[in-house]
């Protein structure tokens, strides 16, 4: 055994989680090693030390205990005391909160205040008021009023509509309008580009022959000087 | 009963199971507490905060039956979380204090070992002083491991179980926090034999 090896075994020793083969060995090792058998003393000396120290005892208890159950006279002081303390503060709160309570009654009970020609007409009701009977003539004039309405409806229907489809159309045939002008400067490009390789060839063939009528003169010449 | 019997009867609504448990691990809490900060009232505090934490989160421990680590993972976080506190509010002067109390400590121990009238008035509460700054200067996690082994009882695989540790690091931990206590109290002149002389 290595003295690392032993040192790493010495916790287990000291703590007594050692297995006895274990234990055994390093017993080996510590009866040969004087480096390793100092130092187990050494850590033997700072548990003894630790040791000393006592388990304190706390001189209090810890109890927990579950919360009081509030009463309404409680709860009422509680909320006394969230109040303002001057006395107009009170006074202006109380008043505030009197307007707000009856704003809110009043909206839940559809309260309806009336002047008409002297006459002063308070009405209230919790559901909204029946609608009044209809005369075949106020029948008559509604629905000629329905009537002119969904007309009006489906004529502004109608001229948004065709005013889309004007707006698809016009926009088709500006893309339309653009792509003929791409395709004619695209014939135009080509025209040129075709016009330029034609005398391009031209001028090719123009030097062929001129080398060739050159050839063919000195080939007469050449035949004529052999005859003479 | 058991632990995880209390913790089910309160979760069922028994606030008496509660207080058994506080009253059952109050005194080791503290312990730890106590020796992990060196103070008896912020161990008080964090001892008082790791069971009111306990009561409110004890719903949330999946497995009751490792309560006690729970419980002492609580208290360590909340001891961590004042060291940090006192770090921030306890400026360089007070690190100079220490020096100087170390200084002060160191001499007045010379003087008590070297003169043999003063070595006898060497009482325990001191060496108990003693030995709990000798522990207050070995490094945090090393102080973590010793206070839980030798000081909880804890098994090694418990403390890396709390720890979020392996076994063979909490064993290591604890070899060299015993090491550096070894050689703190060594400086100071301090060993076995002076203590039981003295007591």
């Amino acid at each position: 055994m290595t003295c690392d090896t032993a040192r790493s075994q010495f916790m287990d020793l000291l703590y007594n989680e050692i297995d006895p083969t274990a234990r055994q060995a390093l017993e080996a090792h510590l009866q040969t090693c004087a480096g390793c058998r100092n130092e187990l003393a050494g850590l033997q000396e700072a548990r003894a030390l630790l040791q000393q120290l006592p388990q304190a005892k706390p001189e209090w208890q810890m109890v927990f205990s579950a919360p009081p159950r509030r009463s309404l006279a409680q709860w009422w002081r509680d909320a006394r005391e969230l109040l303002p303390r001057p006395r107009w503060a009170r006074a202006a709160l109380g008043l505030a909160a009197a307007m707000v309570a009856f704003i809110v009654l009043a909206s839940l009970a559809n309260l309806r205040v009336t002047y008409d020609a002297g006459r002063f007409e308070v009405r209230m009701h919790l559901l909204r008021p029946p609608a009044p009977e209809l005369t075949p003539e106020m029948q008559q004039a509604l629905l000629a009023q329905l009537r002119s309405e969904t007309m009006d409806f489906i004529a502004q229907l109608h001229a948004a509509e065709r005013a889309e489809q004007d707006e698809k159309i016009d926009r088709m045939l500006t893309a339309f309008a653009r792509d003929i002008e791409r395709l004619e400067r695209q014939r135009e490009a080509d025209l040129l580009l075709i016009g330029q390789e034609l005398e391009e060839i031209h001028r090719a063939t123009n030097i062929q022959f001129g080398e060739t009528s050159q050839m063919l003169q000195q080939l007469v010449r050449h035949i004529s000087y052999q005859g003479r | 009963m058991t632990d995880d019997q209390l913790i089910e009867q309160f979760l069922s609504g028994n606030l008496h199971a509660f207080n058994t448990l506080v009253w059952r691990w109050q005194r080791p809490i503290y312990n730890f507490a106590l020796r992990f900060l060196g103070n008896a009232e912020d161990a008080r505090d964090v001892t008082q905060k790791t069971f009111i934490k306990a009561y409110k989160k004890l719903g949330s421990l999946k497995d009751p039956q490792k309560f006690s680590t729970w419980l002492h993972q609580i208290a360590l976080n909340l001891c961590r979380d004042e060291n940090k506190r006192r770090r921030k509010h306890v400026n360089i002067s007070l690190d100079i204090d220490q020096s100087n109390h170390k200084d002060r400590l160191e001499a007045s121990l010379m003087d008590d070992f070297t003169d043999p009238s003063a070595e006898k008035a060497l009482q325990q509460t001191e060496l108990q002083q003693i030995l709990q700054k000798a522990l207050e200067r070995i490094p945090e996690e090393q102080r973590t491991v010793v206070i839980l082994k030798e000081l909880q009882g804890m098994k090694f695989t418990e403390i890396a179980e709390l720890l979020g540790i392996s076994v063979n690091t909490a064993k290591s931990r604890m070899y060299y926090g015993l090491n550096a206590l070894r050689k703190i109290l060594n400086q100071w002149n301090i060993d076995r034999e002076a203590i039981h002389d003295d007591l």
